[in-house]
């Protein structure tokens, strides 16, 4: 026990038996501290509901009469005799100016969505990770390297690269496409299906986000490397012949796992930002696959007319990355021990 | 009249976890020009005691629950336990002054040395800008820093540790503070450092004038300086009395134990005789005396009644069930009982 | 620290060059030239056209000449949409407006984010704490256009009380500068609360108090210097998004800066344009960024100027 004291806190230092035996880690202790957290709580059960809601409800159209009328239609399907209409008994939240549901179509989006955010925010961990673990683990040159690497990319305007990428590539002319479709081709029966093209889309926005968001991730990972690092474990670990790979990935980057799920966590809304901005400048996904921010900025075009359009998927949108901050800075206080409610 | 005169201290914090008692029922008085030194080990609760005195403990979640701290100067009486805040500002820095434990942290990395350092000045006396600057190096000097013009305008990351201190030592006497309280002045410094700061203490204290509390777990500290020695256990005073005394003739079974866990050059024993068990939680108190469960004399009375303050005579005063001196210092046993 | 402020602008130059050759490549790499639009251009035509912008040359010629045109003559070409200007002059016209935007919006951000930051850290978990980090969280979770959108039909349509587009007097930068700076100030907000919050548990901060300070000298003298650092780092990449973000305002609030050019010129596959609205944004950036080291390097001391 160090005689150190802190600023003006009163420092209990002797152990509580109890809870040593039932043996508190720092994981319970977090999940009990996150659970005291009315608003991440609240936040975590509404992102659950709404992905469930997002899976769910685009299938429902298939039990017919058994579902209430508003929940009864294919997101894709057409109705060019009805346009665009406002909310109704008939169409919960309106229709669009092709006569499809909206509730429908808002439903369907969720799985768009949720894939772009999460496939792209996998991709950026998957980079960051390994790029920071390596970086931090291995020091040195290569460190140094890497790490300016990083900052210059940090300092550029990537999503200008982003835009232009998908300016070019995105076309389906561009070869990048061909390889797409004959790789999809091996997969599936249908190699020429017109299904492809917006799938292709939905991958390019998943891929250029994913390559863009993982340099704060590289950062955090390494400095947290960098400090376990340090550690006697390390060393021993060494003398008993684990190889630096093994020890990277079993021993150091599980610890570090606090940090990085909770800059995972407010990844994803960040991503899900991002690609609204690509949609709204026509980048981002393409119909009929369009995630929230595509019909968020459909709606916004026609938003004098028919404001129904703009304000549901705004609100979805809006609430989902509400409620994914909410729950990543209640993650941040829960598994940051230093960070008292008492100032 | 003792300079400050502390009469049923409590100073409670209400946590999630429960209420911390970390002082719980302190008394004591300090005289003018007198060092006392208060000792015990981490979560005894001392260091809260000494910034209760200064009322800088965090609110929430502490707060000062009972008692009076009466602090006599030549500028009049007051209670500074319950004086408004203005008046507190006031006092800080210039009436009661304090060091802290860690130089390495206790300084804004932002600001020179000496800005921080005539910040005091600027506070609480009304010298002109030139003055007030000469002092500060003048003061420098005193404390023992070298080329004090330069140092003036550094920043604390330029300095080392004992330098730092030194700084800490300068910031708190710049005004004449008739209490200076040094919360573990050298815990954190190197060895041949401590005997530095301590006797820049000792040499400051004596122009001066001040009476120094003296903070500390090292009984070394205390015998270099004090003139008394109040031991703290469990969030309250358990003996107090004249430092020779306390050294020659503890009364308190924690206070042998104290002094028999140091290791001494002219030490017969060749163990070392540590106290059993661990100090207790100031979240979970017994109702009774709190060293209860690692005391070697103890009685049946001590769980339950905390004991009365015997006064000994000759100033030295103790708070133990058991009067028998022998049993008091009886070797413990090396199981604890819980 | 001269020598400092020397090697930092110096060490610009090779990003901005890499960052020009990035662009570069990647627009000549793409299929489709300028003149491959859906407009029915006869061969003969295109061909000529293709000659006088020499697009057939090798990748390398081209690069050679246009670098020693930008390098030497600062001359970033013609533009290809529009064939009477250059780009130079498109540039000249737009980058004030966008500067003027962007300046705009980073003050909000800062005037809006700072204190809301210091309201949180200093009441917090009160109601205010909370107020304040609840309107931060929503200028970081909803899109821009989304809210400008939301503007534009209350304050405009509905109320009246702000012009809808384009940016001539006052009352036409609100809206705008409003959706540009949003999210920066949410941000702001969250990392001076987060800053302030750690500095004012350290120790140092409560040396000051034992001083005799007041808690509103100790915060303002003492707390911010330090609590605000995260704010200023911050500010190279905020910039880079407030950049970012502009492309999309000054698209719905039909603003002639460069954000509007450039979406043009990328759907027109209009190179020179592209090229050389990137390589300012680059330099706008990569210029920013360092002034923020500098700045940094002068308000921590602890920093080496290495």
């Amino acid at each position: 026990m160090s005689a150190s004291t802190p600023s003006s806190g009163p420092i209990s230092k002797a152990p509580r038996w109890k809870e040593i035996e039932r043996g508190s880690s720092l994981w319970r202790d977090a999940w009990r501290r996150l659970k005291k957290n009315r608003v991440a709580v609240v936040s975590g059960v509404l992102l659950i509901l709404l992905f469930l809601a997002s899976i769910v409800l685009p299938e429902l159209w298939r039990f017919g009469d058994k579902v209430p009328v508003g929940l009864s239609y294919p997101y894709a399907r057409q109705n060019l005799a009805l346009g665009p209409t406002p909310p109704s008994a008939a169409h919960w939240l309106g229709t669009d100016p092709f006569g499809r549901d909206l509730l429908a179509r808002l439903a369907f989006g969720g799985r768009v969505s949720f894939a772009v955010g999460i496939v792209a925010t996998v991709m950026s961990f998957a980079i960051g990770v390994t790029w920071g673990g390596i970086a931090g683990y291995f020091g040195g040159r290569l460190d140094t390297l890497a790490m300016r690497f990083v900052d210059v990319l940090y300092t550029l305007p990537l999503l200008i690269f982003v835009i232009l990428l998908k300016v070019f590539f995105g076309s389906k002319k561009s070869a990048l496409f061909k390889v797409f479709t004959a790789g999809v081709g091996i997969l599936s029966k249908h190699p020429t299906d017109p299904e492809y093209f917006p799938l292709f889309q939905i991958f390019l926005v998943c891929v250029a986000l994913g390559s863009i968001s993982w340099l704060t991730m590289a950062r955090i990972v390494r400095g947290q490397i960098i400090s376990l690092r340090a550690q006697p474990f390390v060393e021993a670990s060494h003398s008993v012949g684990v190889s630096h790979m093994g020890i990277l990935f079993r021993h150091l980057l599980p610890n570090a796992l606090g940090p990085i799920i909770v800059y995972t966590t407010l990844t994803i809304p960040e991503v899900m930002l991002t690609e609204a901005f690509l949609s709204f400048l026509g980048l981002g996904t393409e119909e009929p696959l369009s995630s929230w921010g595509q019909l968020a900025a459909n709606g916004s075009e026609t938003m004098t007319l028919f404001p129904w359009l703009l304000v549901a998927p705004g609100v979805v949108l809006a609430v989902t990355l509400f409620c994914f901050n909410f729950l990543g800075d209640g993650l941040r206080d829960a598994l940051d021990p230093r960070i008292r409610k008492d100032g | 009249m003792p300079v400050l005169k502390v009469e049923g201290l409590k100073t409670h914090f209400f946590t999630e976890e429960g209420v911390v008692k970390a002082v719980d029922g302190v008394s004591f008085s300090l005289d003018r020009g007198e060092v006392l030194g208060v000792v015990g080990e981490s979560g005894s609760g001392k260091s809260v005691m000494a910034l209760s005195i200064l009322r800088l403990v965090a609110d929430p979640p502490g707060r000062i629950v009972a008692g009076k701290m009466v602090l006599d100067t030549d500028v009049g009486r007051v209670d500074i336990a319950t004086a408004p805040e203005s008046k507190m500002q006031k006092i800080r820095g210039d009436r009661i002054a304090m060091i802290f434990q860690d130089p390495m942290t206790s300084l804004n990395p932002y600001l020179t040395v000496g800005k921080q350092l005539i910040e005091v000045l600027d506070l609480h006396r009304n010298l002109k800008r030139r003055d007030a600057r000469q002092k500060v190096i003048s003061m420098l000097e005193a404390v023992g820093i070298a080329d004090p013009e330069r140092r003036y305008s550094d920043h604390p990351h330029q300095l080392s540790g004992g330098m730092r201190q030194r700084v800490m030592i300068a910031m708190a006497l710049l005004c004449d503070p008739e209490v200076l309280i040094a919360d573990e002045p050298t815990t954190a410094l190197d060895v041949t450092i401590q005997a530095q700061i301590l006797e820049l203490i000792r040499e400051r204290k004596a122009e001066t004038g001040s009476a120094v509390i003296l903070i500390t777990h090292d009984l070394g500290v205390v015998a270099r300086l004090a003139d008394r020695v109040a031991v703290m256990y469990g969030g309250r005073i358990v003996e107090e009395g004249p430092v020779a005394r306390i050294f020659d003739d503890p009364r308190h079974p924690y206070t042998v134990g104290l002094a028999r866990s140091i290791p001494r050059l002219d030490a017969t024993e060749k163990r070392l005789i540590p106290i059993p068990g661990m100090p207790p939680s100031l979240a979970k108190l017994p109702k009774g005396c709190a060293f209860t469960a690692r005391c070697p004399a103890v009685r049946p009375e001590c769980k339950d009644t905390y004991p009365d303050i015997r006064d000994l005579g000759k100033g030295h005063r103790v708070a133990c069930h058991e009067k028998d001196v022998e049993k008091v210092r009886r070797t413990p046993a090396a199981e604890v009982r819980t | 620290m001269l020598s400092f402020i020397a090697r930092r602008v110096l060490s610009l130059i090779p990003t901005l060059f890499l960052m020009a050759t990035l662009v570069f490549v990647m627009v000549r790499l793409a299929p489709g030239g300028p003149f491959d639009g859906e407009k029915q251009v006869p061969v003969e035509v295109k061909a000529a056209l293709d000659a006088k912008y020499k697009l057939n040359d090798p990748i390398l010629v081209q690069y050679r000449s246009w670098l020693g045109d930008v390098a030497f003559h600062a001359d970033l070409g013609p533009t290809f949409k529009y064939p009477n200007r250059s780009v130079n002059e498109i540039i000249v016209l737009s980058l004030p407006v966008s500067m003027e935007l962007g300046a705009l919006a980073m003050a909000f951000a800062l005037l809006l984010g700072i204190p809301l930051g210091i309201i949180g850290a200093i009441r917090q978990n009160t109601w205010k704490d909370s107020l304040a980090m609840g309107v931060a969280m929503i200028g970081v979770s909803i899109p821009r256009f989304v809210m400008a959108s939301l503007l534009v039909l209350v304050f405009a349509m509905k109320l009246y009380w702000l012009p809808v587009a384009r940016w001539e007097t006052w009352r036409h930068m609100i809206l705008p500068v409003i959706c540009a700076g949003a999210p920066m100030a949410a941000y702001i907000a969250r990392l001076t609360r987060g800053g302030m919050l750690e500095v004012v548990r350290s120790d140092f901060i409560r040396t000051a108090r034992a001083k005799g300070l007041s808690e509103r000298k100790v915060i303002t003298r003492h707390a911010l210097r330090g609590g605000l650092l995260p704010v200023i780092s911050f500010l190279g990449p905020g910039f880079s998004g407030l950049l970012v973000g502009s492309l999309v305002v000054e698209r719905i609030f039909n603003i002639p800066g460069m954000g509007r050019y450039f979406i043009e010129a990328a759907q027109n596959r209009d190179y020179n344009l592209i090229v050389g609205i990137s390589l300012v944004y680059g330099v706008l950036l990569v210029v920013f960024n360092a002034i923020v080291d500098i700045a940094y390097a002068f308000l921590d001391p602890r920093v080496e100027l290495r």
